[in-house]
């Protein structure tokens, strides 16, 4: 019988629900650790000595970092703009139109995200010939493109999927051409999506390790490969924890961005 | 609208076009640019990939022998096929760690997290956001001797006492479920979110006990978003690189480190080509199976 009750009533769910905030704790706990650690005075992997902002006075004084802040920056627009420019016209075309191509083509341009990344990166060092010296953060930023099309293709889409065509049937109705349509219509009423695929393409850059890990000329450094670098020379924790915590002023602020701009888009 | 728009004067002609072929123009301007793109700097790239790994190009000073040597090599070189089967045993055992640990979170969020859903389902993406590089060397501290969570590792049984827990296989396989169990989890829940919960009660009240619910109703209605997790999770971790390097040792190499070797240390082109095209290889075959069995229509949970 109590166990028949208990059991109606939910001892199940009960644990569901703590065996669900556990799994949120252990999900933010190393987070939350690179951040209290940045304030730790003491050089030690993990070991807690007190209170400091001497990480942070460091930084400033470390120009290394805020050149590969500025890096990481250029890349990342570069990507963004590149990625929508791309991006928004073709998610235009796959939703729009109906054409005897469009499954092929659908599939060629998701293709990048599905593969894994390194040998994604390996290809395009060997198609540059190795010498990603001679282009620098070019190199970088087409690596990052290769991937970062497909998502703001997604995030278009997704827009569009919502979107009444009619209304650029209208617009030619009254005058305007096809072209006039899309760029005077279409975009502008669908604006959140074209900034959210930025925004995605920026994030997706700004985090990137792997293809910058690969395509990186020598000497040149995005924060992610400073903060390895840092981390596989035995830098100092607290130091590296710091850069960490620039980082995540930038990328986290900004995924909020997304989220906010993408709601409703399924 | 005419005369302030720099479009119209320019544009005008493709009035004088037919219906079809406005939309032919239409459909090659617009995806024009993104198929190009794709084609230089992904498509191409992998073909030349495929070339050196048949040996059809060779490493600069060395000279290349034409056929399957270099994957026969990946094989028979018992360095490669080591880390290969290791890569690939690890990612298993990931995959079905985050399986295990990440349904029954997707579960709650999708069916019984009610207004606090979508706050949920933001919470399990914002550690995507926070970058790998950070998220691993977290790990590290975490796992490190005297760190946080070291005493509770000991009670569990994944290190004795006194020794250390990194550089073990338990951390790196660890570290690929803590990086990659969002991957497992935003498919299942996508899958879920659309669940007719009433199909469980009636399934209850059929007289079906919860487990049984469980396995024979909720299990094979949720398979799309399983395997979708599934692949999301075992295609990356396969050619790891961050994880291994930083939570294991020399024991723990896996592919991501054995292709960094291979093309920046060794210089190996041609096997570091054929062990990236095997990777490419069992992707395309686990997706092209995914699609086989599932169909089009199952939800990928990217968005």
């Amino acid at each position: 019988m109590i166990i028949e009750r208990i059991r109606r009533t939910g001892v199940g769910r009960a644990g569901l629900l703590v065996y669900t905030v556990s799994f949120f704790v252990v999900l933010y706990v190393p987070i939350a650790i690179v951040v209290i650690f940045s304030f730790n005075d003491s050089r030690l992997l993990a070991q807690w000595e007190g209170f400091t902002l001497k990480w942070y006075a460091a930084l400033m004084n470390a120009p290394e970092i805020w050149i590969a802040l500025a890096n990481s920056t250029v890349v990342a627009a570069a990507t963004a703009a590149l990625s929508v420019g791309l991006g928004v016209f073709a998610a235009y075309a796959l939703v729009k139109f109906r054409f005897r191509a469009r499954p092929v083509v659908d599939a060629l341009i998701f293709v990048p995200i599905v593969i894994a990344e390194i040998p994604e990166a390996v290809s395009i060092f060997l198609f540059l010939g190795a010498r990603t010296l001679d282009w620098g953060l070019v190199a970088i930023i087409v690596g990052h493109a290769s991937f970062a099309v497909a998502f703001a293709v997604l995030v278009m889409r997704a827009r569009l999927a919502r979107y009444d065509f009619s209304l650029e049937d209208a617009a030619q109705s009254l005058g305007a051409t096809p072209v006039e349509a899309l760029f005077r219509i279409t975009l502008p009423l669908n604006y959140p999506a074209l900034f959210a695929a930025g925004l995605l393409a920026f994030l997706l850059s700004f985090d990137d390790f792997y293809m910058t890990f690969f395509l990186a000329p020598p000497g040149i450094e995005t924060l992610p490969l400073l903060i390895f670098s840092m981390a596989a020379r035995g830098g100092v924790p607290p130091l590296i924890n710091a850069i960490s915590v620039i980082m995540l002023v930038v990328s986290i602020p900004l995924s909020f961005f997304f989220a906010r701009a993408t709601r409703g888009d399924e | 609208m005419s005369g302030t728009s720099p479009f119209a004067g320019r544009t005008r002609w493709i009035e004088g076009l037919s219906r079809e072929a406005q939309k032919r123009v239409a459909i090659g301007a617009n995806l024009g640019p993104a198929l190009g793109f794709l084609a230089v700097f992904f498509f191409i790239p992998l073909a030349i990939v495929v070339l050196y790994s048949f040996g059809v190009w060779s490493t600069p000073g060395k000279t290349a022998v034409l056929g399957f040597e270099y994957y026969v090599e990946l094989w028979s070189n018992t360095v490669y096929s080591r880390v290969i089967l290791r890569s690939l045993v690890f990612a298993l055992i990931a995959t079905v760690a985050s399986l295990l640990l990440g349904y029954p979170v997707a579960y709650f969020i999708a069916l019984r997290a009610g207004r606090y859903r979508n706050m949920l389902i933001l919470a399990i993406l914002v550690p995507f956001w926070v970058s790998f590089v950070i998220r691993t060397y977290a790990l590290r501290q975490v796992f490190a001797e005297g760190g946080p969570i070291y005493p509770l590792l000991v009670a569990l049984g994944f290190v004795e006492p006194g020794q250390p827990f990194l550089q073990t296989d338990a951390a790196v396989i660890l570290g690929l479920v803590y990086n990659y169990v969002p991957f497992m989890i935003l498919p299942l829940y996508a899958n879920m979110v659309g669940f007719d919960v009433s199909l469980l009660e009636a399934s209850e009240s059929l007289g079906a006990g919860r487990l049984r619910t469980l396995f024979v109703v909720t299990i094979p209605l949720t398979l799309g978003g399983i395997v979708a997790g599934s692949l999301l999770v075992f295609i990356p971790s396969t050619g790891e690189l961050l994880v291994p390097e930083f939570l294991g040792g020399p024991a723990q190499t896996m592919n991501g480190q054995l292709l960094y070797t291979l093309f920046f240390q060794i210089k190996e082109w041609n096997v570091g080509s054929a062990l990236s095209i095997l990777l490419v290889a069992i992707t395309l075959v686990l997706v092209f199976i995914y699609f086989r069995l599932l169909g089009r229509k199952q939800p990928v949970g990217f968005l």
